[in-house]
């Protein structure tokens, strides 16, 4: 995870991105059916991605993998490439992930571990992540391992509450100067019925302003499902589709950031 | 002192003096008629001839019993046995009864296994549980009855700020702390039915400790309670509040807040045995409450206080922090004595009850008045007494509640209000208090916007509850006041306006909801340089508004969810907007009966001090925990609770904030480096 600024120096992006206020991140969570909601992820049960974002809420059904891209402004150099397996097992949900961000001359490696498991309807979780982040040239690298935690609840019929704190050891890279994010989020989601779906959330990051996420989904016809979702912090629209079957899942969203224009975003599911 | 102790001696033997007559009405009754309806039941069906034989020695056996009835806490196996319903198992279960504590009044032999109301209706004119005298005997001189109930609980407490302040650093000589880091905290406490026994020890972190009798803080009382008429007899510290407060009041009150019906007008709590560690707010001596319909109270305080010396013997009003942890601390500690006498007449009648309560209270240095503006009507002199009547009872469906009072120097000072149903579902809550800004009533508190003593206030608040629906109720109410007198960092009359809504809605048993809002408007000087550099003083408003959103879902019977977001905003006079935000997410677990975790993660971000942010933790039994949150960054928290044997609670508290743009927290003495900040609080307790 990077602030932008030490980007500034490498790409000619410097004057564009001079003129955003708020901070533009590298992506937290990933998945392009979160991406369509707008990111409000930390309540939504049984996202297939919810290691990134709370991994209180993986889902327990199957064995699944996944793989997704997001190209952010459309540039090649800031893409963000992950893929993720889930084993639920007797014990619990284990999942294991991994994400790199940017290119040769700066990029982002995490390598997350979760683990998910349900007592008294609690539903609870925990991810360690390991951070990597280099700089080309002889600016340097560094790694931290980081530690998230997350909880949620069905509070009456698919009606969620979450929420979920990340880097709560407060890691900082070891070799450089830089800090990772320390987020809390507490989020709802709710389904009104088998054609719509609401999900909000409250996000904090120690650092900077709160910011609000939200998102809905519909049904638009079997097995195609329509998204549109908001930003706060920075401003962003996104709107997004996806179409599954029963063995394998496919989204695409994309999102519009007030200045710097269009990030499109893919996934794909296997359910084994 | 030696004077004191004389009274001290004085009070404690009428004290003795007034449980002795305590019994002689309680066992007056209605004997004659017990005794002749029973007899008519006997006979009534009975022929007229047969009852008049028989009739003539079972009515002198039953008068000669009532007239000399048998006493339930000494009357041997036989003796109860001529008591008509009293059987043999009954008289055994009687005897059994007494030995584990003895009978107070003849009604608790409905406690009795195998007693009915029917039964005790029988035995009830013949039996007693004797007069003042054999009461001594049978009550006072028996442990039992002391003991009845009786919970011994010793506890003791540790907490430590895990960062070194600067006043540790320093050397004594430069002004630093004497003591330890370490908190501590230790309390003896036995308890029953009719008795209370407390010491309470503790030290202060940077304060010194020698063994057991070198704690900075001892508080101890001995303390009878509920023995007849005699309500409450303490010998040693005590609190005490009276009325609505304004004469006397010590020991904490509600004010302003959520619950804005029931929390305006006080409900008295007497003379109450002190246990507390809080070092100021308390009397000590001797007090005691007599009396039923009438109630009389008298006490006798006479305590060492600490105060700051100008010069000689003129000091400024005594301080309520209770540190002594630097030589110069140490130095004025109970520099002067404080002697407070007074008392209260309350009467129970069928309007209300009425209250007249006074003090004469006494310092052996003269107090000077702070020389600020805000200062100039505060109490000067050693000798102050303040005298007030106060009113509570009903008015048709009103709930009606007052009191005036006046101090020694003129100032007068009085509250009036009432609750009442409105419409249905609809409660309302109306309260005017006008303190005059030379009312000196130092020993009290009164409903306000101040949370100090009554004075300078002048205030109208109107409450209103409406539950709108069986599962949403909308509350809120709005206040408004005006200080007379400058108050603290102003030189002129200042007013405020003060508003609650809340919408709390139980949308299940298990899911609770509120959303709050409030707002405040105050005014306040500021200062601007006019075009010529000179400095003008103007008067501004400071507003102040927040709204919180609080969720709480019991998930399951062991789990429970708390969520909170707050938003708060302030605008100084003359100055421009700030915000403040608190968010956090709250966890309570109960795996079992004996185990309780509570961890919460918050986060909070608030431009300046006056947009501070407050959580209420939960802590170690006892301490208080509202948490004030400023500035940038997180605060996670953990707290055990864990029975580990009937006798034998734990208690574990670790509390961590971390700052994000400050490297220095706090100042002088209490200086931290560093941005962390962490405590660390256990606690046992044990109870036979």
């Amino acid at each position: 995870m990077i602030r932008i600024r030490h980007v500034l120096n490498k790409f000619s992006l410097g004057i564009i991105l001079g003129l955003i206020s708020m901070p533009a991140f590298a992506q937290l969570s990933m998945g392009a059916r979160g991406l369509g909601m707008g990111q409000a992820t930390t309540a939504l049960p049984g996202y297939d991605w919810s290691l990134f974002s709370n991994p209180a809420l993986s889902a327990n059904e199957d064995i699944a993998i996944g793989f997704y891209g997001l190209r952010n402004y459309g540039f090649s150099e800031l893409t963000d490439m992950s893929a993720l397996a889930r084993v639920p097992t007797k014990l619990g949900v284990t999942s294991v992930g991994f994400h790199r961000y940017g290119d040769n001359i700066f990029n982002e490696t995490r390598l997350r571990i979760g683990y998910k498991n349900e007592w008294q309807m609690l539903h609870f979780g925990l991810a360690g992540n390991y951070n990597h982040i280099s700089f080309g040239g002889d600016y340097g690298s560094g790694g931290a391992i980081g530690v998230d935690i997350g909880v949620a609840a069905e509070i009456t019929n698919n009606l969620w509450i979450g929420a979920k704190t990340i880097n709560i050891n407060r890691a900082s890279y070891k070799g450089i100067r830089e800090d990772l994010p320390r987020e809390t989020a507490i989020g709802f989601s709710y389904a009104l019925n088998e054609l719509a779906l609401f999900a909000f959330d409250v996000v904090k990051d120690v650092s900077f302003p709160v910011a609000y996420r939200g998102g809905v989904e519909v049904k638009v016809i079997e097995n195609l499902k329509g998204r549109v979702g908001i930003t706060t912090g920075p401003l962003t629209y996104s709107l997004g589709f996806g179409y599954g079957r029963d063995q394998w899942d496919i989204n695409f969203a994309v999102q519009k950031h007030e200045v710097l224009g269009f990030s499109p975003g893919l996934d794909f599911m296997i359910y084994f | 002192m030696g004077k004191g102790w004389i009274v001290i001696a004085y009070l404690s033997l009428f004290g003795v003096m007034l449980i002795c007559p305590a019994y002689i009405s309680a066992q007056e009754d209605t004997t004659a008629t017990g005794v002749e309806e029973q007899l008519e039941k006997a006979f009534e069906e009975l022929d007229t001839e047969e009852a008049g034989e028989a009739g003539e020695q079972l009515t002198q056996f039953l008068e000669d019993l009532s007239a000399n009835p048998v006493n339930i806490n000494s009357g041997g196996l036989d003796d109860l046995l001529q008591v008509p319903g009293i059987n043999l198992k009954i008289a055994r279960a009687i005897i059994d009864f007494r030995k584990a504590k003895p009978f107070e009044e003849k009604r608790e032999l409905l406690e009795v296994r195998g007693v009915g109301e029917a039964t005790y209706q029988r035995m009830a004119p013949y039996v007693t549980i004797g007069g003042a005298e054999s009461q001594f005997r049978d009550l006072y001189l028996r442990p039992e009855y002391w003991m009845a109930n009786r919970k011994v609980e010793v506890f003791s407490r540790y907490q430590q700020n895990l960062q070194t302040r600067e006043g540790f650093r320093e050397p004594d000589s430069a002004g630093g702390y004497l003591g330890s880091p370490a908190k501590y905290y230790q309390r003896f406490r036995i308890t029953s039915n009719h008795l209370s026994i407390n010491l309470t020890q503790e030290k202060d972190p940077g304060e010194t400790l020698q063994g057991i009798t070198g704690f900075d803080y001892n508080s101890g009382h001995i303390a009878l309670t509920d023995n007849g008429k005699l309500k409450d007899f303490v010998v040693g510290d005590y609190s005490l509040s009276f009325g609505q407060g304004l004469v006397l009041w010590t020991g904490g009150a509600f004010g302003k807040g959520r619950e804005v019906i029931g929390t305006i007008s006080k409900n008295e709590r007497g003379v109450k045995a002190y246990s507390s560690a809080q070092e100021t707010d308390f009397f000590r001596g001797v007090a005691a409450t007599y009396g039923e319909t009438l109630e009389l109270t008298t006490f006798y305080s006479n305590r060492p206080r600490t105060a700051s010396v100008i010069n000689g013997d003129t000091t400024r009003f005594p301080s309520s922090a209770g540190f002594h942890r630097t030589e110069s601390e140490l130095e004025r500690k109970n520099n002067i004595d404080q002697m407070v006498v007074g008392g209260r007449a309350r009467l129970d009648t069928p309007i209300g009850l009425l209250g007249v309560s006074g003090y004469y209270n006494e310092f052996t240095s003269y107090i000077a008045k702070g020389t600020s503006l805000s200062n100039l009507y505060d109490f000067e002199g050693s000798e102050n007494s303040v005298v007030g009547v106060d009113y509570r009872g009903l008015a048709g469906s009103a709930f009606v509640f007052g009191e005036i009072a006046r101090s020694q120097n003129g100032g007068l000072g009085a509250v009036a209000g009432l609750e009442a149903p409105i419409a249905e579902n609809t409660e309302l809550a109306l309260s005017y208090r006008n303190y005059q800004r030379d009312f000196q009533s130092f020993l009290s508190s009164g409903f306000g916007e101040l949370s100090s003593a009554p004075q300078n206030e002048e205030g109208f608040y109107v409450g209103i509850r409406h539950q709108l629906t069986q599962k949403i109720s909308l509350s809120g109410y709005v206040d408004q006041y005006r200080f007379a007198a400058p108050r603290f960092a102003t030189s002129q009359a200042t007013g405020g306006f003060d508003m609650l809504g809340l919408v709390d809605v139980k949308f299940t048993p298990k899911l609770n909801v509120y959303v709050l809002l409030r707002n405040e408007l105050q005014d306040e000087e500021f200062e601007i340089t006019n075009e010529r550099g000179a400095k003008e003083l103007h008067l501004g408003k400071e507003k102040r508004a927040s709204i919180r959103a609080n969720f709480e879902y019991q998930v399951s019977t062991a789990v429970r969810l708390r969520s909170r977001v707050e938003f708060a905003r302030n605008k100084e006079a003359g100055d421009s907007w700030e915000k403040g935000f608190l968010m956090y997410q709250d966890v309570r677990l109960q795996p079992t009966d004996g185990l309780r975790i509570d961890a919460r993660v918050s986060v909070f971000d608030t431009e300046s001090f006056s947009t501070r942010v407050y959580q209420f933790e939960s802590d170690l039994l006892y301490v208080l925990s509202n948490t004030v949150l400023y500035d940038r960054g997180q605060r996670a928290y953990v707290t055990v609770k864990y029975e580990v044997t009937e006798f034998m609670d734990l208690w574990f508290k670790y509390g961590i904030t971390i700052f994000e743009d400050t490297q220095v927290i706090g100042s002088g003495l209490g200086k931290v480096e560093g941005s962390v900040r962490n405590s660390l609080g256990l606690q046992v307790r044990l109870q036979f």
